[in-house]
C-alpha cells in the first residue's frame, strides 16, 4: 500500500482526486455564492475578481456552480460504478467459477449488452424511462456492468486453475468458501483498476447525456447540464462552457491517470484488461 | 479450419441477435405507462384515445407479450421497423440513410485516428520509458479524458470563429468535405487515443520478442527490423482495436453529430428522443446494435485471416 | 597454433537491475581459432549467454560493457552500430536455442533465410530465393520450393531448427555463436543437432557453443572453457580437460553428469549480484583455504589456463 503511494503517478492523481472530493463535499462551505442565487443584473459577466469563473445567463456564479457540479458528477460516478461492480463481479465470478450452461447464459447476456454501442443503449433506456438523475444512472449501470462481468470472469478462470484453489476444493471446502476466500481477493486488483477507469468513463457519459438534455434537469448544477446551458452563448460568453468542461476533463483524467498508474504498479497479467476496450 | 471457425462464429451470433432484438423490443415496456399511449403521444404531450386504440389493435398490442415480440421480430427481419409517428416515413429507410452519413464520417475519423495513432504508438514503444513515451502516454490519456462535446466547441471557436477556416456546422449536402473535417477530427482524436495505447503495448511486446533479436543478429538495419519484423506483427492485434474504435466512433457520433448538425444516426436518435418518436428510437437502436455486432464479427474474421498461425491452424 | 579468429580480451558486462547490479561477465579473456569448435560450458544463469550477446553487440540497452573484442583482426567492440550491422550475419552469426521463438512467426521461412543473403551478399530477391532453396535442401528441408513458402508454425521442431541453421549460415559467416542449442531437447534431437553442426563445421566455420550440456560439448568441441558465476575459470583442449579437469569446479561439474555418477555440486549457486569475494567458487569448494578469499590468479599450465590458487 505504502509502496503504491510512492508511485508518483498514483500519488499525484490521488491528490487531485482528494481535492475534487473535498471540493464536492464542502461545496456548501467553500462556494463563494449560493448556487440558486440569480442576479440578472450581472448576467454573462466575464471572469473577474468578484466572479472568478464569470457568471451564467441567469447571473449565477459559475465557480459556485462548478463546485456543486462536482457533487453530482462524483456521486453519479461512484454510485454507478459501485452498483455495476457488484452486479458484474457477482455474475462474472459465478460464470467463471461454475462454467457450463450458467457461464454460457451469463456471457451471451453480457455479449448482448456489449453489442449495443454503450451510448445508444444508455440513450434508448433514458428515452423510454424518461429523463432524470436516477433514470440516467440506471441507464449507465446497464452499460457499465458488462465490463466488470468480463474482467471478473476472466480472472476467476485464471485463479480457478491455480494449484491452491484446486487443493482447497479437494480438501472439501465449499464453493462459497472458495469463491470468497480465494477467488475474490485475486480478482480485486483488476477490478479496482477497471473501477477507476470506469468512474472516469461514467462521468464522461453522464455529462454527455446531460449535455444532450437527457440526463439531469437543466436547472441543477451539473457539469454536463451547464455545458448544455452554455451552448447558446459559446461565441459571446465562452467561459460558460470553458470551466465546466475543464473540470470534467480534470476529473476524468485524474481517475484514468489513477487507474493507469495502478495498472502499471500492479502489473500482473493486466493485458487482458487492455482488450476490454478501455484505456 | 477457417470454415469451421466461421460456422462456429455464425452460430454464436444467433443467441446474441435474439437477445438484442428482445432487449430492443422490451424497451417499450420499461417505460412507465401503456406502450400504445407512449407510441402515440405527440410531442405536445397529448394523445387521441381513438388513435391509441387503433394503434393497439393495428400493432397487436392487445395480444400476449410473446406473440407481439414474434410479430415484431418477423417484421424487423425483413427490414420493416414500422413508421415514424412524426414524419410517417419508413423507420428503416430513414435509419439506413442516416447510417450512411454516419459511415462516411466514421471512415474519415478512422483514417485520422490511424494516421495519428500508428506513428505515435510506435514511437512511444521505441522510446520506451523516456520523456517522449511519457508525453505520448499522457497525451493518449488526455485524449480519452477530454469530453468530446467540449472539444468540439473548442474547435469550433478556434477554426470557425477565430480563424474562419471551416464551417461551424451543417451538412453541406453530405459531399462537401469541409463540413466533415471538424466532426471527424473530434471523433478521430478520441479513438486515436485508445489506439495509441494499444499499438504501444503491442509494439513493446513484439520488440521484446526473441525473433527481433534474431533479425538484428542477421545484421539487418534497425529500420528494417522495425518495419519488416516488428511493425507487421505488432499491427495484427490492432485490427481488433478497429472493432472497438467503431464502437467508440458510434458512441461519439451521438454528441458530435448533434453539435455539428450532421444528419447521421446519432443525430437521428437524439432528435427522435426529443420529439418522442419512439418507433424511430427503437428501430435505430436495434439497427445500430446489429450493425455493430456484424462489424465486430467481420473484424474477427479479418483478424483470423491476418494471423497466419490461426489461419492455417488445424485445431482452432 | 593456427591463426586466431575471435579474440576476447578483458570483457566485462554488468547489468543494473532493481535488485542490484548483475555481474554477468567478469574479465573474460579467450580466443577462438579459425575452424575451431569452442565450447563455453557452465550452469544456467552463469552469464554465458550474456557473453555471446556481448560479442554480437546485442546486449540489453542498459548493460555496461568494457573490454575488447577482435574478430578477424578487426576490433568489433569499437565499431559503430552501422558498421557492426555489416559484421552481424556476415562474419559472425548466431543461432538461438528455441527456433519457434527465434523465427518470426509472421514471415515465410524462405524470406527469413534469404534476408542475410540480400543484406550481405548483395543478392537480388530471385537469386536469394534460389540460393535459399539450395540451402534448405542442403539441410534436408524438402521439398524446398514448398517449404520456402511456409510459415514457421508449419514446420516441425527439428526442421525449423535446421532452417534456423540455414538462416545463420546463409551469408557464410566465419563464426557461429550457438546459444544453448540442446536445452530442453531429447537425446535423439540432440544427435540431429550435433550432426547439422558438424556438417556446418566441416565446411570450415568456427563455432562458439554456449551450453550447459557437458556431453554435447564433449562430442562437438576442440577446446572447452568453463564458466562459473560470470568468470571463465578454466580453458583447455578437450582431451586433457576431460581426462584431468584442473579447477575444482570443473571436476565437480564433470562428476555431476550421469555417466560419472551424477554427484551434485554441494551448496547453492551463488548470487550474480553479491558475488562471493575472492575465488567465486570457494564457498562450495572442497579444497578451500584462507588464500581463496583473495582473487585467484590465472595460471597457465601446459597451454591450459586455470583460475585457481591450487596451481599458483
Amino acid at each position: 500500500m505504502i509502496k503504491l503511494l510512492k508511485n508518483r503517478q498514483i500519488a499525484l492523481s490521488l491528490i487531485i482526486l482528494g481535492g475534487l472530493i473535498f471540493m464536492a463535499i464542502f461545496a456548501g462551505v467553500l462556494a463563494p455564492y449560493d448556487y440558486t442565487e440569480k442576479d440578472l443584473q450581472n448576467r454573462l459577466q466575464p471572469p473577474s475578481s468578484n466572479h472568478l469563473f464569470g457568471t451564467d445567463n441567469l447571473g449565477r456564479d459559475i465557480l459556485t456552480m462548478v463546485m456543486y457540479g462536482a457533487q453530482a458528477s462524483l456521486l453519479v460516478g461512484f454510485a454507478v460504478v459501485s452498483i455495476s461492480l457488484a452486479i458484474g463481479v457477482m455474475l462474472g465470478v459465478l460464470a467463471g467459477y461454475y462454467g457450463g450452461w450458467l457461464d454460457e447464459i451469463i456471457m451471451r447476456l453480457t455479449d448482448s449488452f456489449l453489442a449495443f454501442p454503450s451510448m445508444f443503449l444508455a440513450l434508448a433506456i433514458t428515452a423510454f424511462l424518461g429523463q432524470g438523475m436516477e433514470n440516467m444512472m440506471l441507464a449507465l449501470i446497464a452499460v457499465e456492468w458488462t465490463v466488470f462481468a468480463r474482467v471478473a470472469r476472466g480472472s476467476t478462470l485464471d485463479v480457478k486453475t491455480k494449484g491452491y484453489v484446486r487443493a482447497s476444493r479437494w480438501i472439501g471446502a465449499s464453493n462459497a468458501y472458495v469463491m470468497i476466500k480465494h477467488v475474490l481477493p485475486n480478482i480485486i486488483s483488476p477490478v479496482l483498476i477497471m473501477a477507476s477507469l470506469g468512474i472516469g468513463n461514467v462521468i464522461l457519459a453522464a455529462a454527455g447525456l446531460s449535455f444532450l438534455g437527457l440526463g439531469v434537469q437543466p436547472s441543477t448544477p451539473e457539469w454536463g447540464a451547464m455545458l448544455n446551458a452554455g451552448r447558446t452563448y459559446f461565441t459571446t460568453a465562452p467561459w460558460l462552457m470553458l470551466f465546466p468542461g475543464l473540470f470534467i476533463m480534470i476529473t476524468v483524467l485524474a481517475f484514468n491517470y489513477f487507474g493507469d498508474g495502478l495498472r502499471d504498479a500492479l502489473d500482473q497479467k493486466m493485458k487482458n484488461i487492455e482488450l476490454e476496450g478501455r484505456f | 479450419m477457417l470454415n469451421e471457425y466461421f460456422i462456429r462464429r455464425v452460430l454464436y451470433l444467433v443467441p446474441v441477435l435474439i437477445f438484442i432484438s428482445f432487449m430492443s423490443f422490451s424497451l417499450i415496456y420499461i417505460a412507465p405507462g401503456d406502450p400504445a399511449e407512449i407510441m402515440m403521444t405527440s410531442p405536445s404531450g397529448g394523445y387521441d384515445e381513438a388513435a391509441v386504440e387503433a394503434f393497439r389493435i393495428a400493432h397487436g398490442l392487445d395480444q400476449p407479450f410473446y406473440i407481439q415480440y414474434l410479430n415484431w421480430i418477423k417484421n424487423a427481419a425483413v427490414g420493416d421497423f414500422g413508421y415514424s409517428y412524426m414524419s410517417e416515413q419508413s423507420v428503416f429507410e430513414t435509419v439506413l440513410n442516416a447510417f450512411e452519413n454516419t459511415l462516411k464520417l466514421s471512415v474519415l475519423a478512422l483514417a485520422i485516428a490511424l494516421v495519428i495513432a500508428i506513428p505515435l504508438g510506435v514511437v512511444s514503444a521505441l522510446k520506451h520509458n523516456t520523456i517522449v513515451d511519457d508525453a505520448c502516454r499522457f497525451g493518449a490519456l488526455l485524449g480519452v479524458s477530454i469530453p468530446n462535446f467540449w472539444q468540439a466547441y473548442l474547435m469550433i471557436i478556434f477554426f470557425s470563429v477565430i480563424i474562419h477556416w471551416l464551417p461551424a456546422s451543417g451538412f453541406g449536402h453530405g459531399t462537401d468535405i469541409s463540413y466533415m473535417i471538424m466532426p471527424a477530427a473530434v471523433l478521430g482524436t478520441g479513438s486515436a487515443a485508445v489506439m495509441v495505447r494499444m499499438i504501444r503495448s503491442s509494439m513493446l511486446d513484439v520488440m521484446g520478442k526473441e525473433y527481433i533479436q534474431t533479425a538484428r543478429g542477421k545484421g539487418l538495419s534497425e529500420k528494417i527490423v522495425i518495419i519488416r519484423h516488428a511493425l507487421k506483427n505488432a499491427l495484427v492485434p490492432v485490427i481488433t482495436v478497429i472493432g472497438l474504435s467503431i464502437g467508440f466512433l458510434l458512441n461519439g457520433s451521438v454528441v458530435v453529430e448533434t453539435i455539428f448538425g450532421w444528419s447521421g444516426i446519432g443525430n437521428l436518435v437524439v432528435d427522435s428522443i426529443l420529439s418522442h418518436d419512439y418507433m424511430m428510437v427503437q428501430g435505430s437502436v436495434l439497427f445500430v446494435a446489429v450493425i455493430f455486432l456484424l462489424i465486430n464479427f467481420f473484424v474477427d474474421l479479418v483478424y483470423v485471416w491476418a494471423n497466419p498461425e490461426i489461419r492455417y491452424d488445424k485445431t482452432s | 597454433m593456427s591463426d586466431v579468429l575471435l579474440k576476447v580480451s578483458d570483457v566485462s558486462v554488468t547489468i543494473p537491475t532493481e535488485q542490484g547490479t548483475v555481474h554477468a561477465v567478469d574479465n573474460a579473456t579467450f580466443s577462438i581459432n579459425k575452424h575451431e569448435v569452442f565450447s563455453l560450458i557452465g550452469e544456467s544463469g552463469s552469464g554465458k549467454s550474456i557473453l555471446g550477446q556481448a560479442i554480437m553487440r546485442l546486449l540489453p540497452l542498459n548493460a555496461m560493457f568494457s573490454g575488447k573484442v577482435e574478430l578477424g583482426g578487426m576490433e568489433i567492440s569499437a565499431l559503430s552500430e552501422k558498421e557492426m550491422q555489416k559484421v552481424r550475419g556476415k562474419i559472425v552469426s548466431s543461432i538461438a536455442q528455441n527456433p519457434y521463438l527465434a523465427m518470426n512467426p509472421g514471415i515465410r521461412v524462405g524470406t527469413q533465410v534469404a534476408e542475410p543473403m540480400q543484406a550481405h551478399l548483395g543478392m537480388s530477391k530471385e537469386d536469394a530465393k534460389s540460393r535459399t532453396c539450395q540451402a534448405l535442401k542442403y539441410f534436408d528441408i524438402t521439398p524446398p520450393e514448398v517449404r520456402e513458402r511456409e510459415y514457421p508454425f508449419q514446420y516441425s521442431g527439428g526442421m525449423l531448427q535446421r532452417a534456423m541453421v540455414a538462416m545463420g549460415t546463409a551469408a557464410n559467416p566465419e563464426l557461429i555463436i550457438a546459444d544453448e542449442p540442446t536445452k530442453g531437447v531429447d537425446v535423439l534431437k540432440k544427435r540431429n543437432i550435433a550432426a547439422i553442426f558438424q556438417k556446418v563445421a566441416s565446411k570450415g566455420c568456427a563455432f562458439l557453443l554456449i551450453t550447459h550440456d557437458v556431453g554435447f560439448a564433449r562430442a562437438m568441441s576442440d577446446r572447452i572453457a568453463v564458466n562459473y558465476c560470470g568468470q571463465i575459470i578454466e580453458i583447455a583442449e578437450k582431451e586433457p580437460f576431460f581426462k584431468e579437469p584442473l579447477h575444482p569446479y570443473s571436476q565437480a561439474l564433470l562428476d555431476a553428469v550421469p555417466e560419472r555418477g551424477m554427484h551434485p555440486i554441494p551448496g547453492p549457486s551463488p548470487s550474480m549480484i553479491e558475488v562471493p569475494e575472492g575465488c567465486r567458487f570457494h564457498p562450495r569448494c572442497p579444497n578451500k583455504a584462507d588464500r581463496c578469499l583473495k582473487n585467484p590468479p590465472v595460471v597457465e599450465i601446459n597451454g591450459r589456463c586455470v583460475r585457481c590458487w591450487m596451481y599458483a
